[in-house]
């Protein structure tokens, strides 16, 4: 099972700076966060901006297309709320 | 037209006089204020040739007919000169209240010419200004003088140089409102050079707005895009800007130790949630703004102060292999009150610490040595031992110890955080931006990394071109109006079209808006292609363009700038040496320069 | 040769159009720019079934080979590109809002969604309606201040920085113009619950 690490404002929502998460793609380990964590939700929301940012072991995943990649336990998932600086 | 401060106030230190003059309203029109107006005013003032620390320079400060509307951010002002770092044209723009109260006074630009004898101030109260003597100021640092002068809140502010700028450090900022900065590309040595201590001003002039239901439709609007954005209402407020540096670490961006790596292995440590639980004593705001990105940290050594920033916090941080936030926030404190550029003293002490790690410099620094910032920077402000030589800024440095390549600068000007090979986009914006390497003139970090508006590739090369145009153009228009960029995190271009319109009466379209933006784009280019700039300059240290980086997600990859620049030069209109061609000027209205 | 990730992004969001009815079979256009080419669908495509030969690379500014298999519509699009800071076109036919263009000058929306991201949507109208300087001179003044404008009886054009967003334009515009239709047949009192709304046909 993956480890997912947290960042800015999800540490405050999960509690947490990192959890295992079951799950064999991205879909279901974001599908079991959120059942957990409703907030999760609310970056989904919002006419489909400001999404949670997702990398997978340094690489940014684009939504839309790579939610089903199989991830393992030797995977690093970092999940970040919509943030930004300059 | 409303809006604008009609009146141009210009002062020479060399004879003492003090002249006002109107504003030109085409000139105004076209270029609006902050960073265009002080662009087209350079371009008449300094021509190619003149030493910017000589007293043919000259500096002008502006505003734009938003400043001081209490429009969401309407507290920005800008400073425009010839940088002493990049032999560019430079301009740079700073928050607090500086800027809302220069529109106060009734000018929309101060020129201040010449060399003075002694050093001196000026003052400007309303719109009488008298230049006073600096004798009592003259050596004190960014917060005694700031103190001394009377800064007063929103009522009385004060501009001013540190040591730094008196003894001409090529890397020296100005400073306002105690701990803001007009940071990149040296204008505090201008000053300095100037025997210009500090320029105070006073003011109560309203300014005129020519729609206000319209005027108000906007702020209400604005408002409610602010408070939905989670960046301008969560992540900025509870976060700051140094947010940024897990995920720019992440994923393989964060350039470490001079750029021989793009990840350190202490960005958790130095990030903006570990500032929250340890240093941070609350958040703070310029003027008239909601978003509250500013930082106030507290240490045992330095009490309650401003920041850090990102930028500042990996300067520090991970470009020096240093992992230590209290140093780096004493560090930060020492660059306001020294007045120094963060970003630019940052880099420099780390390629000092990599000259001297290859033994091509006698210094105890090394990458990690939290313990040697302070006293580097006081040697650097004071010119003391090696400090003498960083003061110029790593170019001069590394090229002074026989090793040019090791400064990670363009034309000059030292690079930001982003590590380009990492992300292409970036590598094209920071070879292109007219004062050397800069960020702020079109940041990709948004397509390239957080998916605003949408995630595109960071590796793909065809195509880049069109996003770091459009975004230098915009940026170069919100620099134009003067407003924060953090706004256009929320509220986009088209309102800020509509609010120029509503306050000015002048109908701006939102294509008219960015077309001013790449007007004054075209304007910079021109000044840099007359002081002897080519597509030579056009370019990157030669590490990220032919050494790999070394590890991470990015491992590998160099920046492709070839073929980006290429494209680049054919979208923007410009010849294959980057030259701006008739047509182009002609559609910008820029023939006759 | 056209990045296939760009030819991904071109068929889904014409299978998207397609199938949310903003299209017939052969209608339509999408087109992005990158850095002085423009690409766009091949003359007589069907962007609901777009294969990687259907799409074009072409100047912006001069014809090339790419131009004899361009849309008819390249035109519009250049002149777009030329007079806009627009990256990325969309152009439909959304039904209703086609339907409310023929009687009005710009259509108001009435719902949340549309009135927070678009207030006012324009109506321009033009004798020949297809092809034409005339026409492709006004629909892109028109965008230089708005991302999304009607072409009366004709259909919409959007603009924006990505596909994507030129894409949210039109189909938010559809949205509201539904939601519009359903409101008049249902024909009851509208209760104002925006504040400061008189401001929209003035944006």
């Amino acid at each position: 099972m993956p480890v997912v690490m947290f960042y800015a404002t999800l540490r405050q929502l999960t509690g947490e700076k990192k959890k295992i998460v079951p799950g064999a793609n991205l879909r279901e380990i974001l599908a079991t966060l959120e059942q957990e964590f409703p907030g999760l939700q609310a970056f989904h929301g919002e006419a489909g901006r400001f999404r949670t940012t997702i990398v997978v072991n340094g690489t940014i995943i684009n939504p839309e297309i790579a939610m089903d990649i199989p991830v393992s336990e030797a995977d690093r998932i970092d999940i970040f709320p919509p943030i930004a600086g300059g | 037209m409303t809006g604008w401060n009609e009146k141009i106030l210009d002062i020479d230190l060399t004879s003492g006089s003090i002249k006002t003059y109107p504003l030109d309203m085409n000139m105004a029109r076209l270029f609006v204020g902050g960073r265009g107006l002080g662009g087209r005013l350079l371009w008449d003032l300094v021509g190619p040739g003149v030493d910017p620390l000589s007293p043919d320079n000259v500096l002008i400060f502006t505003n734009g007919p938003l400043t001081g509307t209490a429009y969401q951010t309407s507290n920005r002002f800008s400073v425009s000169t010839k940088s002493p770092l990049s032999g560019t044209i430079l301009d740079a723009n700073s928050g607090g209240f500086w800027g809302m109260q220069l529109k106060r006074t009734g000018y929309a630009a101060l020129i201040v010419r010449g060399r003075s004898e002694k050093p001196v101030y000026i003052e400007i109260k309303g719109e009488q200004a008298s230049i006073q003597n600096a004798a009592e100021t003259w050596g004190l640092r960014v917060s005694e003088v700031t103190n001394k002068l009377g800064q007063d809140k929103n009522r009385r502010n004060v501009l001013c140089i540190g040591p730094a700028g008196e003894k001409l450090s090529r890397i020296a900022a100005i400073m306002n409102d105690g701990q803001r900065a007009l940071g990149r590309g040296g204008s505090g040595a201008v000053m300095g050079s100037k025997n210009l201590k500090a320029i105070v001003v006073e003011g109560n002039q309203k300014t005129e707005i020519s729609d206000p239901e319209r005027y108000k439709f906007m702020v209400y609007e604005t408002r409610k895009l602010l408070a939905a954005s989670p960046l301008t209402s969560q992540a900025l407020p509870e976060f700051g800007t140094a947010v940024m540096m897990n995920l720019v670490n992440n994923v393989g961006a964060l350039a470490t130790r001079n750029h021989q790596h793009n990840m350190f292995e202490g960005a958790e440590a130095i990030s903006g949630e570990t500032l929250s639980e340890t240093y941070l004593v609350k958040n703070d705001a310029c003027w008239a703004c909601p978003i509250h990105c500013t930082r106030i940290s507290k240490t045992g050594k330095t009490g309650e102060v401003e920041g850090p920033e990102f930028q500042t916090a990996w300067a520090f941080g991970a470009q020096c292999g240093i992992a230590d936030l209290e140093a780096i926030i004493e560090a930060n404190y020492l660059c306001n009150d020294l007045g120094f550029d963060t970003i630019s003293a940052g880099s420099t002490v780390a390629c000092a610490m990599e000259l001297s790690e290859k033994g091509l410099v006698d210094s105890d620094l090394r990458f990690g040595r939290a313990d040697l910032l302070s006293s580097t920077l006081e040697d650097m402000a004071y010119r003391r031992g090696l400090g003498v030589d960083m003061a110029e800024g790593s170019w001069r440095l590394a090229k002074q110890y026989g090793a040019p390549e090791l400064s990670m600068s363009v034309k000059g000007l030292e690079m930001p955080a982003y590590d380009p090979r990492g992300m292409q986009g970036q590598g094209l914006l920071l070879a292109t931006s007219n004062r050397g390497a800069c960020h702020m003139r079109g940041n990709m970090l948004g397509l390239e990394v957080l998916g605003l508006p949408k995630l595109i590739d960071r590796f793909q090369i065809q195509g880049k071109s069109s996003y770091v145009i459009l975004n230098q153009n915009s940026n170069a228009a919100i620099d134009s109006l003067v407003l924060c960029k953090f706004t256009s995190m929320g509220v986009a271009d088209e309102y800020f079209a509509r609010t120029l319109s509503a306050v000015t009466g002048i109908q701006y379209a939102t294509g008219d808006m960015i077309k001013m933006g790449e007007r004054v784009w075209n304007l910079e280019r021109l000044y840099n292609l007359r002081a002897g700039f080519t597509s030579k300059d056009d370019t990157l240290p030669s590490r990220l363009l032919n050494e790999p980086a070394p590890d991470g997600p990015t491992k590998g990859w160099v920046v492709h700038l070839e073929p980006m620049l290429k494209e680049y030069y054919r979208a923007r209109g410009w010849d294959a040496n980057g030259v701006p061609t008739p047509q182009k000027l002609a559609e910008l209205e820029l023939k006759e320069l | 040769m056209i990045d296939e990730r760009i030819y991904e992004m071109f068929r889904e969001i014409g299978r998207d159009l397609y199938g949310q009815n903003m299209i017939s079979s052969h209608g339509g256009n999408l087109s992005i720019r990158l850095g002085d080419k423009v690409i766009i669908k091949r003359r007589g495509a069907m962007l609901g079934a777009l294969k990687p030969h259907d799409l074009i690379e072409t100047r912006i500014d001069k014809n090339d080979s790419g131009v004899a298999l361009a849309s008819t519509e390249l035109l519009v699009h250049r002149t777009i590109y030329k007079q806009t800071p627009a990256l990325a076109v969309c152009h439909c036919h959304p039904r209703t809002a086609i339907a409310f263009s023929l009687s009005r000058d710009e259509i108001v929306p009435i719902d949340n969604e549309a009135s927070y991201l678009l207030k006012k949507i324009p109506i321009v109208t033009e004798e020949f309606a297809s092809g034409t300087p005339q026409m492709a001179n006004k629909v892109a003044s028109a965008l230089q201040n708005y991302k999304i404008i009607m072409l009366r009886g004709h259909g919409s054009f959007s603009i924006g920085q990505t596909l994507d967003d030129a894409y949210f334009w039109s189909s938010t515009l559809e949205e509201a113009c539904q939601i519009m239709l359903a409101a008049k047949l249902i024909n009851e009192p509208f209760i104002e619950y925006r504040k400061m709304s008189e401001a929209y046909n003035k944006f």
